[in-house]
C-alpha cells in the first residue's frame, strides 16, 4: 500500500481525502481570491439583465464616447452605447466561449489520453503522434488557422480554440492514467473481472481528475484570450455582439479621442484571466504540492 | 552527441509532414469549391477556370497534396492570389522584422524574467516577492493586443514619446512593440525562475555550498542558479510560439511590416497560398526552435544525453 501512495505521489496525484483536499484549497489565498472574483464576475453575466439599466445595443448617436458619467458608469462608445451594459454582457459571452472551448479540447483530448494511457500500444502512438503533430504549431496559430478556413464566427472560434487545446488536455491525461493504471485497485478490478469501460470510468479517471481540473483552469483562461484575440482580429464575434476582443477592435480608431472605449473591455478581459490564472495556481499547488507556481 | 542531434532530427520528420497534412488539408475543412472560396463568387470564369488549373483540383486529393508538397520542399510555396508574387518572396522579405522583434522580445524578457524570479525566490513572501509575484501573473494574464493599445494611448497620444505605429528604422519604433511582445515572455520566465529557484534553494548542495563560507552571491548564482535556470530554457524555448502568436496580433497593431500582419492581411483577403505557406513557416520554425532548447538543455544536463545512446 506504501508503494501504492508513493506511486500516486509521484503521478501528482492525491491520496487525501475529500475533506483534506478541499481544506487545502480553502486554506490557499490565491485560489479563494480567485474563485471568489470570478464568482462575481460570472454572477455578474447570469444575471446580466437585473444589474444593468441601458440595453446593450441600443445605439445613440448624439450621446456618443462620452465619458463614464452617473448614467453611463463606464461611458459611451462610438455608437452611444452603454459600456457598462456591454461589458457586462461580453462577459456571458467569453465565459460561455471559454467553457465550451475547453470542454471540446476536454472531451476529445481526455478522451484520446485515456485510451492511449490505457490501451497503450497501436492506438497510444496513433494518438500521441497526432498530439505531436498539432504541438508542432503554437495553439492560437492553430486555432488562427483553422477559423480562416471556417470563416469568422464566434461559433467557429468555439471550435478552433476547442481542437487548439486538445494536445494539452490528451497528455495531461495520458499521463495521469499511465500513472494509475498500474496502481493495485486497478489490477484488482481487472481480477474481478471489470470491463474495460468500467475500470476507466469508475477506477482510472476519477482518480486522473487533478491535474485535468488544473489543466482546465488553466486553459480556461487562455481559451478567453485567446477567443478575444482572434475577435481582436476580426475573425471571432462580428459588431454589434457585444465581446470584449470585438469591442476593442472597433473601438481602436478612437483612442485618441476617447480612450475609455479601448481601457474597459481590455481591464474586463484580464481581470476575468487574472482570476482564472489564480484560481488555477491556487488549486494546482492545492491538489499537487509539488508543483509550485 | 553528433548521435542524439541526428535522432532529434530524424524524429522531426514525421512532425513536419504531419504539419503539411493540417496546412494543405485547412483549406479542404470547408465544403465547397477552393477556388471560389479564394477568388469570392463573382470572378470571372476564365479566372477561376485557371485557378482551378493551377492548383490542380480535377485531381484527387492525394496526388494534389504530393504536387503541393513536392512544390513545398523545393521552396515553391505557390503564387499569391492578391499579389501575383511567390508565397516564399512575400515571406522573406517579411521574416526578418518579425524575426528581429522576437528575439529582442525574448532577449527583454529573459533579462528582466530571471533576475526578477530570483529576486523573488531569495526573498520569499518578501513585499518584494509579492509585487513582483502579481505583476508577473498580471503580466500573463494581459491580453496583448489591449497592452499594444494601452502602451499607445499612453507613450503616444499623451506623451509624444515614441511613434504609434510602422518601422521606419529608429529604436524608438522599437519600443512599443518589443514591449507588447515582451512582456507576457517575461511573466512567465519569471514565474519559473522563482519556483525552480525556491526548490534549488533547499537542495542539499546549497546548503554544503554555504556550510563550506561561500558568500551568499556566489550561492546563490553559481550553485542555485546554476541548476535552477535547467526547466528555465525550455520555457524560453515554448515562449517562442507564444511570441510568434504574438507576433500576429503585435504586429497589427503597430503596423509592423513582419510575416504575422501578412498572415491577418492574407485570411482577411481569402489568400490562401500565403496563409498557408505563413502557417508553415511558423510550423517549421517552431519545431527547430525547440529542437535547438532540446539540444541546449542536452548540452547544459549530460543525463540527457547518456539517456539516448
Amino acid at each position: 500500500m506504501a508503494s501504492t501512495m508513493e506511486a500516486q505521489r509521484t503521478a501528482g496525484l492525491g491520496v487525501d481525502t475529500r475533506g483534506q483536499i478541499w481544506r487545502r484549497i480553502l486554506r490557499n489565498r490565491k485560489a479563494v481570491a480567485g474563485a471568489i472574483l470570478l464568482a462575481v464576475i460570472a454572477l455578474a453575466a447570469i444575471f446580466a439583465d437585473y444589474i444593468t439599466v441601458h440595453d446593450p445595443y441600443t445605439q445613440n448617436l448624439r450621446n456618443r464616447l462620452q465619458p463614464p458619467s452617473s448614467d453611463h458608469w463606464l461611458g459611451t462608445d462610438q455608437f452611444g452605447r452603454d459600456m457598462f451594459s456591454r461589458i457586462v454582457y461580453g462577459a456571458r459571452i467569453s465565459l460561455r466561449v471559454g467553457f465550451i472551448s475547453v470542454g471540446i479540447a476536454l472531451l476529445a483530448g481526455g478522451t484520446m489520453g485515456l485510451l492511449a494511457g490505457y490501451y497503450g500500444g497501436w492506438l497510444e502512438t496513433i494518438f500521441m503522434r497526432l498530439v505531436d503533430i498539432l504541438l508542432a504549431l503554437p495553439s492560437f496559430l492553430l486555432a488562427l488557422a483553422i477559423v480562416s478556413t471556417l470563416g469568422p464566427s464566434l461559433t467557429n472560434v468555439m471550435i478552433a480554440v476547442g481542437i487548439a487545446y486538445i494536445p494539452a488536455f490528451a497528455r495531461v491525461m495520458r499521463s495521469a492514467v499511465l500513472a494509475v493504471r498500474q496502481l493495485d485497485y486497478v489490477t484488482a478490478a481487472l481480477a474481478a473481472g471489470a470491463s474495460d469501460l468500467r475500470i476507466m470510468v469508475r477506477h482510472v479517471v476519477p482518480n486522473a481528475l487533478n491535474p485535468i481540473i488544473v489543466q482546465a483552469t488553466l486553459s480556461l483562461a487562455n481559451a478567453i484570450l485567446a477567443a478575444a484575440a482572434l475577435s481582436f482580429l476580426g475573425m471571432g464575434a462580428q459588431p454589434p455582439t457585444p465581446e470584449w476582443g470585438s469591442m476593442l477592435n472597433s473601438a481602436r480608431s478612437f483612442i485618441r479621442t476617447a480612450h475609455h472605449v479601448v481601457t474597459y473591455p481590455g481591464l474586463a478581459i484580464m481581470i476575468t484571466v487574472l482570476c482564472l490564472n489564480l484560481l488555477g495556481d491556487g488549486l494546482r499547488d492545492a491538489l499537487d504540492p509539488r508543483w509550485k507556481g | 552527441m553528433a548521435q542524439f542531434v541526428l535522432k532529434r532530427l530524424l524524429m522531426l520528420v514525421p512532425v513536419v509532414l504531419g504539419v503539411s497534412v493540417i496546412v494543405f488539408g485547412l483549406l479542404y475543412l470547408t465544403p465547397g469549391d477552393p477556388a471560389l472560396l479564394m477568388l469570392g463568387e463573382h470572378a470571372p470564369q476564365e479566372q477561376y477556370l485557371a485557378l482551378r488549373e493551377k492548383l490542380g483540383l480535377d485531381l484527387p486529393v492525394h496526388i494534389q497534396y504530393l504536387r503541393w508538397l513536392g512544390r513545398a520542399l523545393q521552396l515553391d510555396l505557390g503564387d499569391s492570389i492578391r499579389s501575383s508574387r511567390p508565397v516564399t518572396e512575400e515571406i522573406a522579405t517579411r521574416l526578418p522584422a518579425t524575426a528581429e522583434l522576437a528575439v529582442l522580445a525574448v532577449l527583454v524578457a529573459t533579462l528582466i524574467g530571471i533576475p526578477a524570479g530570483v529576486i523573488s525566490a531569495t526573498r520569499p513572501n518578501s513585499w518584494l516577492d509579492n509585487i513582483l509575484t502579481v505583476l508577473a501573473l498580471a503580466g500573463v494574464s494581459m491580453p496583448v493586443f489591449w497592452q499594444g493599445l494601452m502602451l499607445i494611448i499612453i507613450f503616444s497620444v499623451y506623451l509624444g514619446w515614441l511613434p504609434p505605429s510602422g518601422r521606419l528604422g529608429g529604436w524608438e519604433y522599437f519600443v512599443l512593440p518589443v514591449i507588447t511582445l515582451g512582456t507576457s515572455a517575461a511573466a512567465s520566465i519569471t514565474r519559473m525562475t522563482r519556483a525552480t529557484m525556491l526548490e534549488a534553494i533547499h537542495e542539499d548542495y546549497v546548503r554544503t555550498a554555504r556550510a563550506k563560507g561561500l558568500n551568499e552571491r556566489r550561492v546563490i548564482y553559481r550553485h542555485a542558479l546554476r541548476n535552477a535556470l535547467l526547466p528555465v530554457v525550455t520555457i524560453i524555448g515554448l515562449q517562442f510560439g507564444n511570441l510568434m502568436a504574438g507576433a500576429v496580433i503585435t504586429e497589427t497593431i503597430f503596423a509592423w511590416p513582419g510575416i504575422g500582419r501578412l498572415a491577418v492581411d492574407a485570411i482577411r483577403t481569402r489568400d490562401y497560398p500565403v496563409v498557408q505557406g505563413v502557417v508553415m513557416t511558423f510550423a517549421v520554425s517552431y519545431v527547430l526552435i525547440n529542437l535547438i532548447v532540446d539540444l541546449l538543455y542536452a548540452y547544459l544536463d549530460p543525463r540527457l544525453r547518456v539517456r539516448y545512446h
